[in-house]
């Protein structure tokens, strides 16, 4: 990868402009100016004319409209030569996982977290050489998986969580994407929210917003129908459903419209996890690849370094010509 | 006057000799000053010039516009000193956030029960002071990937390769001893190192992989005669081929109630590997041992990387500004003729 000639920062081309317009000024300017000589010393324009020497104000102007050219093309950042290694696009992905208890909830089969961790699954074997990490979370975040390339380790752990995993109950949204922002690194990543969008601590919102400031994306797979499902817990005699105080049975129903505003906060996006072991791995190709593609391009034209000191070079030898140059008179 | 420069601006100059293109500009204006301007010959000139020298009259206070003669002048001057500022190539250095990733620690650690004996230390268990020691290695590897792979009678991948060494340390803080006498209270030093040497070889295959088995038994679950079960010299030539390098460090033996360490076999799987095979009686001791492993796996220090962004746009466009200046002072000023 050299040789190629590229420009780092293209989108400044409208400044080229500025080299003809300098140009053209100078010469209008000289008319004129020749025009108020000759209504000044009368009819005797040639010989006036040629003792101000106009081939070497023409040179001079010429001279200082290629350095202008010189000085925008370097600003457009032109490159060439060097070997740029193209790092590859990188996503490092914290995979934020409810493992409260309506994620038991039998709604989506055969119940919401393994269909949950089916499509971790997926994800972590379609996606090799990227970087993931695991928070559950329940009433209180743990990280169980910190930031790692080993794929296959994080889908083992992943399908060893459950809600006993997490000492406290309860579904709190805004420490859990704390959390897992927490496992990423300093410059950011995505935070994949796994849930069925139950917030009992209502700071989920504004958690996301947060992360925006740091450079997270939380994009979030929710899990469950609208309808609801009860909540299957094991008993000693087998299962039954869970059942509040006044002992009706817990319905728990997918909040998607919440989950959409936590993703959309960060600009990420909201997709339905309840579809098919794909959908994670679907939002990664489809979101997350273009994404990191699109931030290490602009890395590397940030990185890179141009030849700009070669037209700055041009332009300074043109530039002190004219000077030198002076309007003399050629004797 | 590189270093005034960073002073002023906050950037750095790659190339500041090329500042001496500053003599050049003064020399070119030397070269003009000595080249006969454009005139028009104008007859009262002399007159008027002759006024001005008389020594009894107070010259005429100068208009501004004269006195402004020199400012188109004055500003190409400018102009082409931003463009040599420009060519020295200003550039902001910043600590480069994408990090090096080293060679892959595996944190192999026994907790099987006999870990809870307190002889390395009077007041800390076996598991702490290891931990201590552990956590003390990890702090000086900053740019390696560590792992920690636990066991006693069965291993579990506590935490895969990670450069993310703070949550690394909070899942050791949070490795507990087995039961003792419990089913799973054994040394499985084979199942240990072969469930390491499966952990996923960095995609680099010249990165070095390297592997801390520390111990306070002997294999007692792979036994003469038990099917099923992975030798330890076996799993040390599974972790050979697949190129990683097991050095082993067994502690205890102040306490004779506690099983001891095997020290052949552990140098046997050491030896297998291309690893080193330690001892350690206390907590001194097994710092030492880590500190000589952390030295044995030393790689030249990867020097800090920094980026290097170019800053030469603003000194451009201030060139192309004031260039458009000193056109805008030649036409405003009138100094225009001829």
């Amino acid at each position: 990868m050299s040789g190629t000639f590229t420009l780092l920062r293209p989108e400044a081309w409208p400044l080229l402009l500025l080299a003809p317009a300098a140009l053209a000024l100078l010469v209008l300017s000289d008319r004129a100016r020749g025009a108020r000589l000759h209504a000044l010393l009368g009819p005797r324009p040639r010989r006036t004319a040629s003792e101000l020497a106009p081939q070497r104000r023409l040179a001079r102007r010429v001279l200082v409209a290629a350095g202008v050219l010189a000085v925008t093309s370097a600003l457009l950042r032109p490159a060439w030569g060097d070997a740029a290694r193209p790092a590859p696009p990188r996503v490092d992905v914290a995979v934020c996982l409810d493992v409260s208890r309506s994620m038991l909830a039998r709604d989506v089969a055969p119940s919401r977290l393994a269909a949950a961790k089916g499509a971790l699954r997926t994800l972590a074997e379609g996606a090799p050489g990227e970087r993931f990490a695991l928070v559950v979370f329940a009433g209180e975040p743990r990280l169980v998986v910190p930031l790692t390339r080993d794929a296959a380790t994080f889908a083992e752990l992943v399908d060893s969580v459950d809600p006993l995993s997490v000492g406290r109950g309860g579904t709190d949204l805004g420490t859990a994407l704390l959390a897992a922002a927490d496992a990423l690194p300093e410059g950011g990543g995505v935070v994949l929210l796994v849930t069925d969008g139950e917030d009992h601590g209502g700071r989920g919102l504004a958690a996301a917003q947060a992360l925006r400031g740091h450079g997270v994306v939380v994009h979030a797979a929710g899990l469950g129908t609208p309808l609801g499902g009860r909540v299957t817990v094991a008993d000693g005699s087998g299962e039954s459903f869970l059942r509040d105080a006044s002992g009706g049975e817990v319905v728990s129903t997918l909040d998607a419209a919440a989950l959409r505003r936590v993703a959309e906060a960060t600009g990420g996006t909201y997709v339905d996890a309840s579809a098919g072991e794909g959908a994670l791995l679907d939002l990664y190709e489809r979101r997350l690849v273009p994404a990191a593609r699109a931030a290490t391009h602009d890395d590397e034209r940030r990185r890179r370094r141009s030849r700009a000191p070669w037209p700055l070079a041009a332009a300074f030898v043109a530039w002190l010509a004219a000077l030198a140059l002076g309007e003399q008179l050629r004797r | 006057m590189s270093a005034a420069f960073h002073a002023l601006t906050g950037l750095e100059l790659l190339a500041p000799w090329r500042l001496a293109l500053v003599l050049l500009v003064v020399l070119a204006l030397v070269l003009r000053r000595r080249t006969p301007r454009a005139a028009l010959a104008f007859p009262p000139a002399r007159f008027l010039d002759a006024d001005a020298r008389d020594p009894h009259d107070t010259p005429a206070p100068r208009p501004v516009r004269v006195r402004l003669v020199a400012l188109p002048l004055a500003l190409e001057t400018c102009a082409l000193v931003c463009l040599v500022v420009a060519l020295a190539e200003p550039v902001r250095r910043t600590p480069d956030p994408r990090r090096a990733e080293g060679i892959d620690v595996v944190l192999v650690l026994d907790v099987s029960s006999s870990m809870t004996a307190r002889d390395l230390d009077r007041t800390r268990t076996r598991l702490d002071v290891a931990r201590d020691a552990a956590a003390q290695f990890v702090a000086g590897r900053p740019d390696d990937r560590i792992g920690l792979v636990t066991f006693a009678r069965f291993a579990d991948v506590v935490a895969p390769p990670t450069l993310d060494h703070g949550a690394l340390l909070a899942l050791l803080d949070g490795v507990t001893p087995v039961r003792a006498d419990g089913p799973e209270d054994a040394t499985g030093l084979g199942t240990a190192l072969a469930r390491t040497a499966a952990l996923p070889a960095p995609d680099d295959t010249a990165r070095a992989r390297v592997a801390v088995l520390l111990t306070d038994g002997a294999e007692n679950v792979a036994l003469p005669g038990a099917r099923d079960e992975i030798a330890p010299l076996h799993a040390a030539q599974l972790c050979a081929e697949r190129g990683l390098r097991v050095h082993t460090v067994a502690i205890g033996g102040g306490d004779a109630s506690a099983p001891a360490t095997d020290p052949r076999q552990l140098a046997a799987l050491a030896a297998a590997t291309g690893g080193r095979a330690f001892a350690a009686r206390d907590a001194g001791a097994l710092a030492g041992v880590y500190a000589a492993i952390d030295t044995l796996e030393k790689r030249a220090a990867p020097e800090q990387r920094f980026l290097l962004e170019e800053r030469f746009e603003p000194f451009a466009l201030a060139a192309l500004g004031l260039l458009a200046l000193a056109g805008l002072a030649h036409v405003a000023l009138g100094v225009a003729l001829p």
